[in-house]
């Protein structure tokens, strides 16, 4: 008993208190439960304390909140390059991937929520070189990918092309799908360079004409301004010399 | 590499297995007010076109390991801007915005998420300011100034 009366007289009067025990006018001494409001409730994580709280990693740190430019220790370094990802294992790749998926994603909601409100995103570049970042990996992952299936089957791991034909007669690349059942049997195949009717023929005819024109008054017009960007003009300047008699009164 | 080749799936092989999704989501601001506010064990993604809302729970699942019980899918299509907005019949289109998908997530009840406060204090306004009250400063007589003057004449402000 004498303890806790010694404990009360040495409490000093202004002590920190959390804004849910801020004692009444009634109470005067401050009682020992009121003090040990700092228990941490375990059902409580650390992520509701950032905010978002549970989405908190959807949001950038919190002293990147609202500033134009991030501060030097904020702001991010170069992409991964292609040399340093070949250096790492497929479980690191793996994992290295969803870091930049989820950085990713942090910078597109944060980039959001400034071009609602127009205002100018902070370093801009890091999206780029998380996106830079990923296709390096990608293609690091499939040069791996590439170089076990043609060891196992022979077969290479980019997806196979197919030209196809537009109704105009334009003719372009497209990757091949998959499909349940062969051309044979269904009839239907889009891959082909087919003989083309009347109208698309013409429209290739033409299309082919203007681009050839196009390219042709280009170039005319190249070699008309090349003419006078070579051209040297001091020779029709009036006080210079016509005629040269020695080696030293040549143009230089 | 989810959005970039499908594979299909016949009876007797393996699950299809994404090791590399490039799938993007981002979490969009709702009204606090109003009959567009949601309630607080839900929230709003604007998701790439091409997920379906079992993507968006995987994703959201495995990734960012919440607890998902529903997603509600909305496409909205993009704005059009038309050169005789008003004539119907021969109005054309000059540009139209892309069209965008939304996921409404809803986790379990004793669930809670309030968008934080990203914008408190105004950065460009202040340094708006600051070029203001700099510009405002008389500054002819800069280059004549004497500051060698060891403090001395400083109480009359030149």
């Amino acid at each position: 008993m004498q303890s806790f009366r010694h404990l009360s007289r040495t409490i000093p009067k202004t002590i920190f208190r959390f804004q849910s025990t801020i004692p009444s006018a009634t109470t005067t001494t401050p009682k020992d439960k009121d003090l040990t409001d700092t228990t941490i409730d375990p059902n409580k994580s650390l992520s509701d304390l950032k905010p978002g709280g549970p989405l908190s990693e959807f949001f950038d740190a919190e002293e990147n909140f609202g500033t134009s430019e991030l501060r030097p220790k904020q702001r991010p370094g170069r992409s991964w390059t292609t040399e340093e990802l070949r250096l790492k294992s497929n479980t690191d790749l793996h994992k290295l991937w969803y870091v930049l998926l989820k950085e990713k994603n942090m910078l597109l909601t944060m980039e959001h929520a400034y071009k609602i409100r127009h205002k100018m995103f902070p370093n801009p570049e890091r999206l780029d070189r998380v996106h830079e970042s990923m296709q390096n990996l990608e293609e690091v992952v499939h040069e791996r990918n590439d170089a076990i299936l043609r060891l196992e089957t022979g077969d290479s791991a980019t997806p196979p092309e197919r030209t196809v034909t537009s109704f105009a007669g334009f003719t372009y690349k497209k990757q091949a799908t998959e499909h349940y059942l062969p051309f044979e049997v269904t009839g239907e195949k889009e891959y082909e360079v087919p003989y083309l009717d009347e109208e698309p023929y013409l429209t290739q005819k033409l299309w082919e004409e203007k681009q050839h024109l196009k390219k042709y008054h280009a170039d005319d017009q190249k070699r008309y301004r090349e003419r006078f960007a070579n051209d040297d003009s001091s020779r029709y300047l009036r006080g210079s010399r016509k005629v040269f008699n020695r080696v030293e009164h040549l143009p230089k | 590499m989810t959005s970039r080749i499908t594979r299909l799936w016949q009876p007797g092989n393996p699950q299809n297995r994404v090791f590399f999704p490039d799938f993007w989501l981002r979490l969009v601001e709702t009204p606090s007010v109003g009959y567009n506010r949601l309630p607080k064990n839900a929230a709003k993604f604007e998701i790439e076109p091409k997920m379906s809302r079992y993507d968006v729970q995987e994703y959201l699942e495995k990734i960012y390991k919440l607890p998902v019980r529903e997603v509600r899918i909305r496409n909205e299509m993009g704005e059009i801007t038309w050169n005789a907005p008003l004539d119907h019949e021969k109005r054309r289109a000059l540009w139209k915005e892309e069209d965008r998908k939304f996921a409404f997530v809803f986790f379990p009840k004793n669930f809670e998420f309030y968008f934080p406060t990203i914008f408190t204090k105004d950065e460009f306004e202040d340094e708006v300011q600051k070029v203001q009250k700099f510009n405002a400063d008389d500054r002819t007589n800069e280059k004549y100034v004497n500051r060698d003057r060891a403090g001395i004449g400083e109480f009359f402000g030149i």
